[in-house]
This record gives structure tokens, C-alpha cells and sequence, in this order.
């Protein structure tokens, strides 16, 4: 069994030195994403019987479509739908970090958080309730010090972990933004789903949220579709 | 009173308010944290007297320190805070 | 139901406040913030980002990675040069000549040459990861920007210009942190003006041999000119057919931190790595072929070797500049390695020897034709192993094509112009 696992994460929150941890150097492979002058890194480690084949996507602050970079992490997670995806966040600088983390729950991503760098909270006096933190996210957290090599076997372990629980256990977004917006997301996703490439490709209740967010790369993606008017007119 | 954040004194603190700019800039800003009700502190500022006219900032915002041009603070509207 | 009506404003600002919003909340019950938070990394900015002290901090910081790398380096190179050396003298002994040659000038010798170069490159890696890990580069694209921006540039093309005065390789590669795709195309195409490392060997023999007490002057007149000219051709770009704002600069600045030597030595040796099996593709090539047109036909001298006859067809062009085969045809060699035109010079005038070569150019050429040769130098087509990098940093051959025009033609007509001003103050 060969699972496709996508790490991601803010530039500066140790995420290389994570994926040296996974991968022996040998073993790394170094390519460039199909048309683009952005570096692939990728590489296999074996755990457990288990084949683990990482891709480490670019350091991202957003999935918006401003940056090369950030669009090549989306449309990896979209369209190569890897197995899991461990983002990586900076401990000592949760808040912002957990933006990408709301942004990889739309996407529906299959989630394993690395939350690195926890020497580094502890020592600005952070104290960080992991198990909370996990059960409201609905997603797991491993405590890591990637620099001193702490935590990497749980965090394998979780990632095989969510690796065989892929698709068995359909997860509920736990994170929910409001009456007003839900609404409006539930409306939209009503028409994404009469149309039935669309719904196959892509996430319903994502494609609502780019849509009222009016995103480029989504509205070009869309523009084939016969359902593209009514949509129109509800975001415009 | 709404101030542009370039405004903001060394130490100063504000509220932002809103952000002058297209739709690009407010999606990159709210991104990294810049968005309404948010709180920033000026940590470091090269600051001239004519404030559009200075050394980028640093501002402390949500747990993280972010360095912004001038051009981009004069963009960020905030209620200075008063100690 | 329409978004607007619903929401009451731009549903992308709603979406990310409730985003944040949801964030608060979990946060409040699962995070306590410390009271110790960034003493540290405040005091060391205090120095690092001072208005009138961060400038020379960082100068002087990059001073030191720069001497850093080539001094630890030096023994490594030496051992590297020996041992190729070595290599080339022992396949001498190969009874087929022209196998002989093959083996031991064009492929350990162009070999031995180009990897000489790999500790001071993997040094500079080594002290560019350091500093970044630590957190300090950001500060630098920081300090930099005001005047960056008065260049029409952004903050963080200060960095691979400044590494350009080492190599431009890592240096063009280094422009990935650059957000805006037009500020980021300019500073990969100003950046072979930067007088890299390999061409301090050329100035120092020409500059040596013809203007004595002034030779430092003229080396450092190199220098000055490539910024200067990094500058113009910067600005405009900007005016002309890159237009734009830079970028808006936001930037985030992270808490210093000690970078671990496993760490950085990962950054290192992923980017060294990275660089040599780019650059040495195209050296060793480049070298294969440059052996080729310099040994055949087989037996005939370098005159009327393919080389020497490529020297004389382009002459006409270049006498100008006072340029004739001889110093065509080491330029020829130089767009393998720029500092492989002191070799060439020496192969060409049969000659060993620094101070033998000098003496050769100076019966040859007056002192005006001596200092467009160290600006053409600087100015033309960047080294093989450059280009290539230009090619794979913006993907296209048509920015890499037309750098290869702006260089050359920037190099002939400044040639022209230090000529003429040469003529006009009366030296041959």
C-alpha cells in the first residue's frame, strides 16, 4: 500500500527539516512542477510496513491565487487529492497559522497537524491544551521539535492512521462561519451539485466558498459549466 | 478617528479600522492576520516627518511580528488606541 | 438570493473575519499566552533594524559570509586543483593523442576547473542558509527597502544582488523570494551586471599589467560600473517594458533563533547540490565543446584551430574596441568560466604565467584597449553555467534570449564609449 502524503505549512515553520526528518536524503528526489520553475520536492519512507510516498508543496501563507506557489498547493491538493496532508504550524504562532489550517478543512483535506516548533512556545511561556485544541479542530495534533527530531514517530503513526481512515469515516466540517453564510453556502451548493463533472471534481461546500469569494482560478474553472449564470447572479 | 497605521507613533497601538485597497491587497493583508477589530502595535518605525514618505514598519500583530512598507501602512486605516 | 444582500458587505471580508473569528474562540480555551515574548529578537532588531547602524551591520555581516566562504574554502580548492591536475597529467600517458587530450585537457582539465569552484559556492550556501535561519535576512530585505524601492525594485531583490558580487548562480537562484513577477524578472536580468568572483582574475592580470599603482582603482572602477548599471538598466525596465509597482511589501519577520548546523547544512547541501548538477551540465558541456573547437583540426596551433578561426571571423566586428582574434577567441573560452579568459590569453600566446601574460598584453595593446576589455568582460553575455540558470529560473527562452542581447550589446557600446573618451584624451 503506497499512500500520497502532502506536507504544508507557513514559510519558516521548520516544514524542511520535517520532511528531511521523514525522508532520508538518498531517497529525496528533486523536480519541477509540470510548467512551472517552482521546485518539487518529494521522496518515499517506509513505516511500519507501510509505503509513504511525501510531496512537500511550496511555504504558504494562503490558498488564494496571488502566488505561484500557493496555487501549485491547491491544485495539488484538489486535483492529486493525496491521501493525507500534515500541515505544519508553528506552535509559538498559532493564530496566524490556524488560517491556513480553516483553509485546508474547506478544501476537505484529510488532516494531520505537526505542531512544531513547541519548544519554542514553551519557551515564551505558551502553554498550548493539545487534546482541546484537537477535538475542536476534529482533527489530530502531534506535538513536534523537528530540530531535536521529537515526535516524529507519533506523527507517522497519525499519519498512517488517517491514511487507512480516508474515506471510511466521512468527517462533518466541525468549523462552521454563521446563519448568513452557511446559508448562502448551502444555496450554492445546491446548484454546484445539479451539475454533476463539477460535484465529482471538486468539493461542493469549497467551490461555494471560492465562489463567494470571487476567486479567479475558480470562476475561469467554472465558466464551462451550464449552471454558470444561475451561480453568477447569486455572487455577483 | 480613523488614522492610516503609517501614522502610528514607535509604541503606538490601533484597531484596524479598514484596509484603502484593491481587492488584491485586502485578500494578501487578511491573510497574514490584517483584517477589521485587530489590534497592531508599532514595534519598530523609521519614520520621517512626512509619514507617507518613511522606512517600512514592523508591527506586532496576532503573536507574529510583520514588517510593512510604507505604501501598505498608509493603506491600513486604524482607531489609535490610547494606553 | 444574492450574496450581497444577504451579507450586507463583500462576503470574501466576511468569510475571513469568521474565519479568525472561529480561531478566537478555539483558542481561547485551549491557548495561554506566555508574558516572556520577544525580549530578545526586540533587542537584537534594535541594532539590526536601526536606521543609521543597519546598514553597516549588514554590510559588515556579509562581508564576513563572503570572506567566510573563500577562506575556508581555499584548502579545498587547492586540493581539488592538485588532484585534477594529477588526473590530467596521468592521462597523458594514454597512447591515443587526441584521446589523450580529450580525457585529460577537455574533461579532467575543464572538469578539475569547474568543480575548484564548488567549495567556495557550497560555503556561500552555507552562510546564506545560516543567516536565514537564524531569521536575519528578512531584516536585510528590510533595511533595504527603502532604497530598493527608489530603484523601482523590492526589498527582497536586495539579497540576490548582493550575492551576485559572489556568484550569480545562487544568486538567480536566490530571487524565488521575490513575490511580483516583474520585480522578480528584472532582478534576474540586471543580475549578471554584478561583478561576480570569476571576473576579479581577468581585472586583476589586466588591471596588473597596465596600470600599475592604479590597478586597484581600475579593479574597483568594475565594480562601481556593474552597480551602476545594474542600477540604469533596472530603472529602466521599470519605465519601459516591465512597468509596474513593485510589489506591496509585507513581509513577516520571525523571532531569531539559533539555526542548528544540521539544519542549515541541509539548506546547504539541497541548494549545492541543486547548483551543480544545473551548472555543472552546462560547464561540463560547455567545456567538452570549447576542447573540441580549440584542439581541431588536430595539430594546427590554436590559430587555425575552429577556435582561433571563429577569433578571426568575429574580429572585424570587434576592432572597435581594439579587439583582435586573439582576445575574441579568450572571450570565446570565457563564456565557459569568465576567468578562464587568463588561461585562454596564455594558451593563445603560448605563454605561462601571469606575469608573461601580462607582459604579452602589453606589447600587444595600449592601456585604453586594457580597461574596455575588463568592462566588455564585465558587461557581456554571462557564463554558460548563468545562462542556463536564467533559463531555468524564469522558464522561458525568450527573457534568457534577450538577456543575452541587453549584455552584449550593453558591452559593445560602453566598449565604444570608454574607447572613444580614450581617443578624445589622446591615447591610441
Amino acid at each position: 500500500m503506497v499512500y500520497t502524503v502532502a506536507l504544508i505549512g507557513n514559510p519558516n515553520v521548520g516544514k524542511s527539516v520535517i520532511f528531511n526528518n521523514l525522508v532520508p536524503g538518498a531517497r529525496q528526489h528533486v523536480g519541477n512542477w509540470p510548467g512551472k520553475t517552482v521546485e518539487k520536492k518529494e521522496g518515499k519512507c517506509v513505516y511500519k510496513g507501510t509505503e509513504l510516498k511525501i510531496v512537500d508543496l511550496p511555504g504558504t501563507y494562503s490558498l488564494t491565487v496571488r502566488a505561484v506557489d500557493e496555487l501549485i498547493a491547491r491544485n495539488y491538493i484538489v486535483e492529486e487529492k493525496p491521501d493525507v496532508v500534515v500541515h505544519i504550524v508553528d506552535a509559538s504562532n498559532i493564530e496566524r497559522n490556524l488560517y491556513l489550517t480553516f483553509l485546508l478543512l474547506e478544501l476537505e483535506a484529510n488532516l494531520v497537524i505537526a505542531l512544531n516548533m513547541f519548544d519554542v512556545a514553551k519557551e515564551k511561556g505558551y502553554k498550548i491544551d493539545v487534546n482541546k485544541l484537537s477535538e475542536q479542530l476534529g482533527v489530530p495534533i502531534v506535538p513536534t521539535v523537528a530540530t531535536a527530531k521529537e515526535g516524529m514517530k507519533e506523527l507517522k503513526d497519525e499519519i498512517v492512521n488517517a491514511a487507512q481512515k480516508k474515506g471510511v469515516v466521512m468527517m462533518k466540517p466541525k468549523i462552521t462561519y454563521g446563519k448568513k453564510i452557511e446559508g448562502l453556502i448551502q444555496f450554492i451548493v445546491k446548484i454546484i451539485k445539479k451539475d454533476e463533472t463539477m460535484a465529482q471534481k471538486y468539493p461542493a461546500r469549497w467551490l461555494a466558498i471560492k465562489l463567494l469569494e470571487k476567486d479567479e482560478d475558480i470562476l475561469e474553472k467554472i465558466k464551462d459549466s451550464i449552471y454558470r449564470r444561475e451561480l453568477m447572479e447569486v455572487i455577483s | 478617528m480613523e488614522i492610516p497605521l503609517a501614522v502610528l507613533p514607535l509604541g503606538g497601538r490601533g484597531k484596524i479600522a479598514r484596509i484603502c485597497g484593491g481587492r488584491g491587497l485586502v485578500r494578501r493583508l487578511s491573510d497574514m492576520g490584517f483584517i477589521p477589530d485587530v489590534e497592531v502595535k508599532v514595534v519598530h518605525s523609521h519614520a520621517s516627518h512626512n509619514p507617507g514618505r518613511g522606512g517600512p514598519l514592523v508591527v506586532e500583530v496576532k503573536d507574529s511580528r510583520m514588517a510593512l512598507g510604507r505604501g501598505v501602512a498608509m493603506k491600513i486605516m486604524v482607531q489609535e488606541l490610547d494606553d | 438570493m444574492k450574496a450581497r444582500e444577504v451579507l450586507g458587505e463583500d462576503p470574501e471580508i466576511v468569510l475571513a473575519d469568521k474565519r479568525y473569528d472561529s480561531i478566537s474562540t478555539i483558542l481561547s480555551t485551549s491557548l495561554v499566552r506566555g508574558a516572556r515574548k520577544w525580549t530578545l529578537t526586540d533587542m537584537l532588531d534594535k541594532v539590526f533594524i536601526h536606521k543609521a547602524l543597519g546598514i553597516p551591520v549588514f554590510l559588515a555581516l556579509f562581508w564576513a559570509m563572503f570572506r567566510f566562504a573563500f577562506d575556508a574554502s581555499a584548502p579545498f580548492m587547492e586540493i581539488i586543483g592538485l588532484f585534477f591536475g594529477l588526473l590530467a597529467e596521468a592521462s597523458a600517458g594514454i597512447p591515443n593523442e587526441i584521446l589523450a587530450s580529450f580525457i585529460g585537457d577537455g574533461i579532467f582539465g575543464g572538469l578539475g576547473f569547474i568543480l575548484t569552484f564548488i567549495p567556495p559556492i557550497f560555503f556561500l550556501f552555507l552562510g546564506i542558509a545560516i543567516l536565514e535561519d537564524s531569521g536575519y535576512l528578512a531584516r536585510a530585505a528590510f533595511i533595504m527597502d527603502r532604497i530598493m524601492f527608489k530603484l523601482g525594485l523590492h526589498g527582497r531583490s536586495f539579497i540576490p544582488m548582493l550575492l551576485g558580487f559572489g556568484c550569480n548562480i545562487p544568486a538567480m537562484m536566490a530571487t524565488r523570494s521575490i513575490e511580483g513577477e516583474k520585480d522578480r524578472l528584472i532582478t534576474l536580468l540586471v543580475n549578471p551586471f554584478i561583478s561576480c568572483g570569476a571576473r576579479l582574475p581577468v581585472y586583476i592580470l589586466i588591471a596588473g599589467a597596465f596600470f600599475g599603482s592604479m590597478a586597484t582603482t581600475a579593479i574597483w572602477s568594475m565594480y562601481f560600473l556593474g552597480i551602476m548599471i545594474a542600477i540604469l538598466v533596472a530603472l529602466l525596465l521599470r519605465k519601459t517594458i516591465l512597468r509596474g509597482e513593485p510589489a506591496p511589501f509585507i513581509m513577516e519577520l520571525p523571532m531569531y533563533k539559533a539555526p542548528t548546523f544540521h539544519g542549515s547544512v541541509i539548506h546547504m547541501w539541497e541548494r549545492g547540490v541543486h547548483f551543480l548538477k544545473k551548472a555543472g551540465t552546462y560547464l561540463l558541456a560547455g567545456a567538452i565543446i570549447l576542447w573540441f573547437l580549440s584542439s581541431f583540426p588536430w595539430g594546427v596551433g590554436v590559430e587555425f584551430s575552429y577556435t582561433g578561426q571563429i577569433g578571426h571571423a568575429l574580429a572585424p566586428i570587434f576592432r572597435p574596441l581594439g579587439f583582435d582574434w586573439r582576445i575574441v577567441a579568450s572571450l570565446v573560452f570565457a563564456l565557459l568560466a569568465k576567468e578562464i579568459a587568463v588561461e585562454a590569453l596564455g594558451i593563445i600566446y603560448a605563454v605561462e604565467g601571469e606575469t608573461a601574460i601580462a607582459g604579452a598584453l602589453v606589447a600587444d595593446y595600449s592601456p585604453v584597449v586594457g580597461y574596455t576589455l575588463m568592462a566588455f568582460t564585465l558587461l557581456y553575455i554571462p557564463c554558460v553555467a548563468t545562462i542556463g540558470t536564467m533559463k531555468k529560473e524564469t522558464g522561458s527562452w525568450k527573457w534568457t534570449i534577450f538577456q543575452l542581447a541587453l549584455t552584449l550589446v550593453l558591452a559593445y557600446v560602453v566598449g565604444l564609449v570608454i574607447t572613444g573618451i580614450g581617443a578624445i584624451l589622446g591615447y591610441a
